[in-house]
């Protein structure tokens, strides 16, 4: 392999330069092997607390999807790390700021630094030619009726080119669509920068992050199915409600989807 | 007169708190007012979704208030309520324990279950201590904002 193909450790003071944040990212936590980012921010127990926390592992050892999917991701090669979300103002707002938010700021950052194009596929994958860029998956702990701590899970595909199992979307990287190398330290840094600022817009109104998220994506008007489990649902996709749920149209009636695996029928 | 400039004035204000702006310059003055405040939406505790139509029952996504409603429990006990609208899980994967069981005696701050909604996992503590009597909910059903989850006789 070339020199500067080599893969190389995290450099956080790279990353400290690119990072224009206030807050977030501004207690930062980087480790070389943990089991799953997500799982240690959500401890009960854990230490940290600072809203606006990160934790970036340069290796999970049991990384979670939906459902505990595993998420896979090899050392040195992309950015899997989670965002502690903590406090009374932003937790608050509504969830939607983060669960869409993220993938918005994930598509900003890319679209920014790289000029590629980029779509968003409900609720919040990010897609490059149909390929999977990024994946986020939120945790939340809900006593009574208030919201105690809620993590942010990323994972964005940068470096690595060969991606071996089984996907429920073929996977791609930054490098594989750019033909060279991306700065780890540049692309996380920009996504907080990214994502800092959506978060502080959409605490407010939570509408424009949705207008963000529906901008980028081509899908409206289509034929798309819903898998729930056993059960597909077929029908046209026509519109989001105001917390982000998908509107299904079925033989002239409305449904509404709070969860479930969306594609394209052709 | 310069449309780019009016266009960033425009932006300016609708990316902001402010509601609006007036800017001279020589003979040319410009005034831009936003109408309406930016919406403020509800909470993470988001009341009940109106289902946009009448849909078959028989959906994943559909509550199922009638089969709560049918078992009120008696004054001594509490209901834990779904804070939310999503999908009850009783374990954190389809191949796990579930948290919890009839007859299991909990602590404030135990998980009892999962909603998820949009793929945002919300873990589910007990607001009391107790032993669970009665589980309202099966395992992978849509459930509604404020639906009774579980009984807990404290």
């Amino acid at each position: 392999m070339e020199s500067k193909n080599t893969p190389y450790s995290f450099d956080i003071n790279t990353f400290n330069i690119k990072l224009e944040t206030e807050w977030l990212g501004r207690e930062f936590l980087f480790i070389d092997e943990i089991d799953s980012t997500n799982t240690l921010l959500m401890g009960k127990n854990s230490e940290f607390k600072a809203n606006g926390s990160v934790l970036l592992a340069e290796k999970q050892l049991a990384g979670k999807g939906r459902m505990d999917r595993t998420w896979y991701s090899s050392k040195f090669e992309n950015l899997t790390f989670s965002i502690l979300i903590s406090g009374e103002r932003y937790l608050k707002a509504n969830p939607l700021v983060y669960n869409f938010g993220a993938v918005v700021a994930a598509a900003k950052t890319i679209e920014s630094l790289f000029q590629l194009y980029t779509k968003v596929k409900w609720p919040n994958d990010l897609l490059i030619s149909e390929k999977k860029i990024c994946g986020i998956l939120c945790e939340s702990i809900i006593s009574g009726e208030r919201l105690s701590r809620l993590v942010i899970g990323v994972g964005l595909n940068v470096n690595q080119t060969n991606f071996q199992g089984e996907y429920n979307i073929i996977p791609t990287s930054l490098m594989k669509e750019l033909g060279e190398p991306a700065q780890r330290e540049r692309v996380l840094a920009e996504f907080l920068n990214e994502f800092e600022e959506i978060i502080e817009k959409g605490i407010i109104a939570p509408a424009k992050i949705l207008k963000e998220w529906k901008d980028r994506c081509p899908h409206f008007g289509d034929r798309i199915g819903i898998k729930q489990g056993e059960k597909i649902y077929n029908g046209v996709f026509d519109d989001l409600d105001e917390n982000g749920a998908l509107i299904l149209r079925v033989d002239g009636e409305y449904m509404k989807f709070h969860y479930g695996e969306v594609s394209l029928i052709r | 007169m310069d449309f780019n400039y009016i266009k960033k004035l425009v932006k300016l204000v609708e990316d902001s708190n402010i509601s609006e702006i007036e800017v001279q310059e020589n003979e040319l003055r410009i005034k831009v007012t936003k109408t309406a405040p930016a919406p403020v939406y509800q909470t993470a505790m988001m009341p009940a979704m109106q289902q946009a139509a009448p849909a078959p029952r028989s959906t994943a996504d559909q509550p199922r208030v009638a089969e709560a409603a049918a078992t009120v429990p008696a004054s001594n006990q509490h209901e834990v309520k779904s804070p939310i609208v999503g999908t009850f899980y009783r374990s954190s994967r389809p191949d796990a324990d579930p948290f919890v069981k009839v007859g299991d005696k909990v602590t404030i701050g135990q998980t009892l279950c999962i909603i998820e909604a949009m793929k945002l996992m919300n873990e589910i503590e007990s607001d009391v201590s107790g032993t669970i009597t009665n589980i309202l909910v099966e395992n992978g059903r849509a459930v509604e904002y404020n639906q009774p989850l579980f009984v807990v006789e404290p």
